[in-house]
């Protein structure tokens, strides 16, 4: 188990200082001059922006800037947004509550609801699985920028239920600020789940070892949870892994529609900006993420089937 | 130094949405203002006030395009921070709602024409209680000029040879030339008051989300944390009562970057207003019951740059050939929802600060840019350019100005010109204005822009004058330079504007650029709120003391 742990962190901090060069790289790459955002896409004189680029170290070289970014890293200070004039530390100290609210929301519909409908669609049949199988591929077809929109003008404008906009204050009212959000984002992948899981489900049923456990008479209930679910969670697992990891990123889409004070929403926004310091900072928290969710993960291999063994190769 | 592309509503990943209930949005055909009373004042077939308010409003939400950046004034350049800052800071001068210059925290004498001495209000005091001092305002001028402070106004200060304290609330600025177009720039942002005590303990930092400003205006600070929005209270001991009492407990400025985010929240009241530029679902808010839509002066102004020296359009002829095909009522519908006009020139009723009847007969006498392809045929035949290529600036990624690019390009294909579109990414538009290699690499591309103050000039200076700040394509004019330059010396207002108005006749008529659309200042209100001013004065002056409350 130790040397599990010691093997991935090491393997986390090789990735985290990959990702970080790859991501600066790209950024340094991509089109725009970071000080369009200082000066709102006005013409500004010659001189003042020669000024900026010094301020800013832009007129450095790549390798150069990387380096001065990379070394006050390690020394924990990652940096200010050009733009906003803010430490990064801070902005996302400031944004990650809202973040991790909705990807834990999220990932609650996508487990409960997708789970849950997989199940009851691969052990019924007739109009029932049918049923699901119309809400999955409905619910597929909805992306996320398009959920958000429907459900705000439906549950937001016409019905007044929930609200459009912010994240609200306290716990109720920030759930309730949450939901449409949570709904919005999680809409493809409850389909996902759901198809993957009622896959799952319905091959365990046709495997030899349970037709000898339902002819040897065993209750129906003992069948479906001991040796159906059971050797059915290793796929549902996987996917649910990497579509929880996944959410982060994609929650900027929702966050943006619904003005939520998130992390996803500002790494776009910076992105575009060219605001360096905020999209290395924002990505690696991403990085760091998904690490993290990915042992999780084989942990709960290990847990749901005892043939897996923690840090065990391929033969 | 005065012009946006205005990039405003660009996320890459959401043009979608926009585009999606800009289609719908179009159907229903918003119908522009119709007219009413008089035409002797220039801006009478506009809003000015809005419908004063009648009860407290609370919390104010209102909303810009992006969130603010800055309450640094001289870094105040773009919608957000000039919405913001001037409730917070009071300029020397102010700008009033109906676009006219008064006195601000201070009034001035002009003893000779090359001399202006400022006396501050005796009342002035800033939120800690301390006193508004000459120290001060020769402080904050002497950082707005100084081209070394990071601000972005030091340009606009070039007749100045020196400002310094004649006493504890009075002090000189000497020209080296006389300059009235100062007084334009001292009534925005540039002529703000800050605390040089606070300023100077803040260092670079002054400004920022984390050490914030200290003024006199009539809203104090009251929180700001980056991604909720900039919350400011009224100043209980504001010392200017001439000005109305906020009717409200609190104001918070935030950034929906969103179209369909701005639309739902306004609907619902999450959101109490906000000024738009092109807002994609402006048809479908003009009908809804909750939400009040109302159009002031045109300010902005559209139109497609040129910065062609050479090929068809660097010729005047073809320039106007062009201008004659163009679609103007289909751009105003598609792409404004209607809240638009035909223009005349450039800078239309919105700019207008002084001299405005002056300037409204000169608008006047000037030809509506109305579509006349017979013309426009006959004057590219005569120029005999037909079958060669244009180039056109463009980004797929802003729809307002890529939509107002191809109806360029297809009016110039309609009289026998070869168009080639340059297709940039929106974060790259930016180039077009900053970098020579992108703008000589295009002939023509479009923008929205706008000057830093209430005078035509303000825009032609930046691009009818050598060395302007947009003189892209290198244009001059002898006459022009001699007109704009008379009138920056000239010191009353109706000769001043008629010297601008010589220059306006010659940019107009040699169409250095091509107005495309004078769009109407557009303001929303949720029904709960009302009294903000329509007109742009939201950009320079205290606008927001006018708002409150319908009790509704």
């Amino acid at each position: 188990m130790l040397a599990f742990v010691a093997r991935r962190l090491s393997m986390l901090a090789a990735t985290l200082l990959v990702a970080s060069f790859a991501i600066y790289g790209a950024l340094y790459l991509a089109p725009g001059s970071p000080l369009a955002a200082l000066t709102g896409g006005r013409t500004v004189p010659p001189e003042v922006l020669a000024q900026l680029e010094v301020r800013y170290h832009l007129n450095e070289p790549f390798l150069t800037r990387y380096w001065l970014w990379l070394t006050s890293a390690l020394r924990g200070d990652l940096g200010e947004s050009i733009p906003l004039h803010e430490n990064v530390s801070t902005l996302i100290r400031e944004r990650i509550g809202v973040t991790l609210g909705l990807v834990l929301l999220t990932s609650l519909i996508i487990v409960v609801v997708g789970v849950g409908l997989g199940i009851i669609g691969a052990l019924s049949c007739g109009f029932i699985d049918t049923g699901v199988l119309l809400v999955s591929t409905v619910s597929a077809a909805l992306p996320a920028f398009a959920a958000a929109v429907l459900l705000q003008f439906v549950f937001g404008v016409q019905l007044g239920w929930f609200p459009v906009l912010g994240t609200g204050d306290g716990f109720v009212d920030g759930l309730k600020h949450l939901t449409l959000p949570a709904i919005a984002l999680a809409a493809t992948s409850v389909a996902l789940v759901t198809r993957v899981t009622r896959a799952a489900v319905r091959e365990e049923l046709g495997r030899e070892h349970v037709q000898t456990a339902v002819s040897r008479g065993l209750p129906w209930s003992e069948v479906v949870r001991r040796h159906v679910l059971r050797n059915a969670a290793i796929p549902i697992t996987t996917v649910v892994g990497i579509t929880i990891a996944s959410l982060i990123a994609l929650a900027a889409v929702v966050e943006t529609a619904f003005g939520l004070n998130g992390l996803g929403a500002y790494l776009v926004q910076a992105a575009q900006n060219k605001d360096f310091a905020v999209v290395q900072g924002i990505s690696l928290v991403l990085v760091f993420a998904f690490v993290i969710t990915n042992v999780v993960i084989d942990i709960a291999y290990a847990v749901l089937d005892p043939r897996v063994t923690l840090g065990s190769r391929a033969q | 130094m005065l012009d946006s592309i205005a990039p405003r509503r660009t996320l890459v990943g959401f043009v979608g949405i926009g585009a999606a209930v800009a289609l719908t949005a179009a159907c229903s055909g918003a119908p522009a203002p119709t007219p009413s009373g008089s035409a002797s004042a220039a801006t009478s077939k506009y809003t000015v006030l809005t419908p004063a308010p009648t009860a407290d409003a609370g919390d104010v939400v209102w909303a810009t395009y992006r969130e603010t950046q800055t309450l640094d004034p001289i870094q105040a350049f773009d919608y957000p921070e000039n919405t913001i800052d001037p409730l917070l800071c009071d300029s020397l001068l102010r700008q009033q709602p109906d676009m006219t210059i008064g006195n601000g925290i201070a009034s001035y004498t002009n003893p000779s024409p090359t001399e202006f001495d400022f006396t501050l209000n005796a009342a002035a005091k800033f939120w800690d209680g301390t006193p508004v001092t000459s120290a001060d305002a020769v402080f904050s001028l002497k950082r707005a000029a100084d081209p070394a402070g990071g601000g972005f106004y030091a340009g606009s200060f070039d007749r100045v040879s020196s400002i310094e304290a004649t006493g504890d609330k009075t002090f000189k600025i000497v020209l080296k030339e006389p300059d009235y177009w100062l007084l334009g720039e001292l009534s925005a942002t540039p002529g703000e008051v800050v605390q040089k005590k606070f300023a100077e303990a803040k260092g670079k930092d002054f400004g920022t989300v984390g050490a914030g400003t200290m003024c006199s205006g009539p809203f104090k600070l009251e929180s700001w944390k980056t991604g909720q929005g900039v919350k400011i209270v009224p100043n209980p001991d504001y010392w200017d009562s001439t000005l109305p009492k906020p009717k409200l407990k609190s104001f918070t400025l935030i950034g929906v970057p969103d179209d369909a985010t701005f639309t739902a929240g306004l609907k619902t009241g999450a959101i109490s207003g906000g000024y738009v530029i092109a807002l994609s679902t402006l048809g479908q808010l003009e009908t809804d019951p909750n939400v009040n839509v109302y159009q002031g002066a045109p300010f902005d102004s559209a139109a497609m740059v040129i910065s062609a020296t050479k090929g068809p359009l660097a010729d005047p002829k073809v320039r106007q050939a062009v201008s004659f095909a163009l679609d103007r009522k289909g751009i105003i519908n598609t792409v404004w929802k209607g809240a638009g006009n035909i223009p005349h020139a450039l800078q239309a009723a919105g700019t207008w600060g002084t001299a405005q009847d002056t300037f409204q007969k000169a608008y006047d006498a000037l030809p509506a840019l109305d579509q006349d392809l017979a013309k426009a045929k006959e004057l590219i035949t005569a120029a005999g350019v037909a079958g060669q290529n244009i180039t056109i600036g463009t980004s797929s990624g802003i729809p307002a100005l890529n939509s107002e690019a191809l109806a360029f390009k297809a009016a110039a294909e309609s009289i026998g010109l070869k168009v080639t579109l340059q297709n940039v990414s929106p974060s790259n538009y930016i180039n077009y204005f900053i970098d020579p290699k992108s703008w000589s690499s295009v002939d023509a591309f479009a923008t929205t822009n706008y000057g830093d103050y209430a005078d035509p000039s303000g825009l032609y200076k930046t691009l009818a004058l050598k060395g302007g700040s947009q003189d892209f394509s290198n244009w001059e004019n002898a006459d022009v330079t001699k007109a704009l330059s008379s009138a920056r010396s000239e010191a009353d207002p109706v000769k001043r504007a008629q010297f601008v108005i010589d220059a306006q006749k010659i940019i107009t008529d040699q169409l250095v650029w091509i107005p495309l659309v004078a769009p109407n200042n557009v303001l929303l209100m949720n029904k709960k709120v009302t009294g903000a001013p329509a007109t742009f004065q939201y950009m320079f002056g205290p606008w927001a003391v006018y708002l409150g409350g319908t009790g509704s």
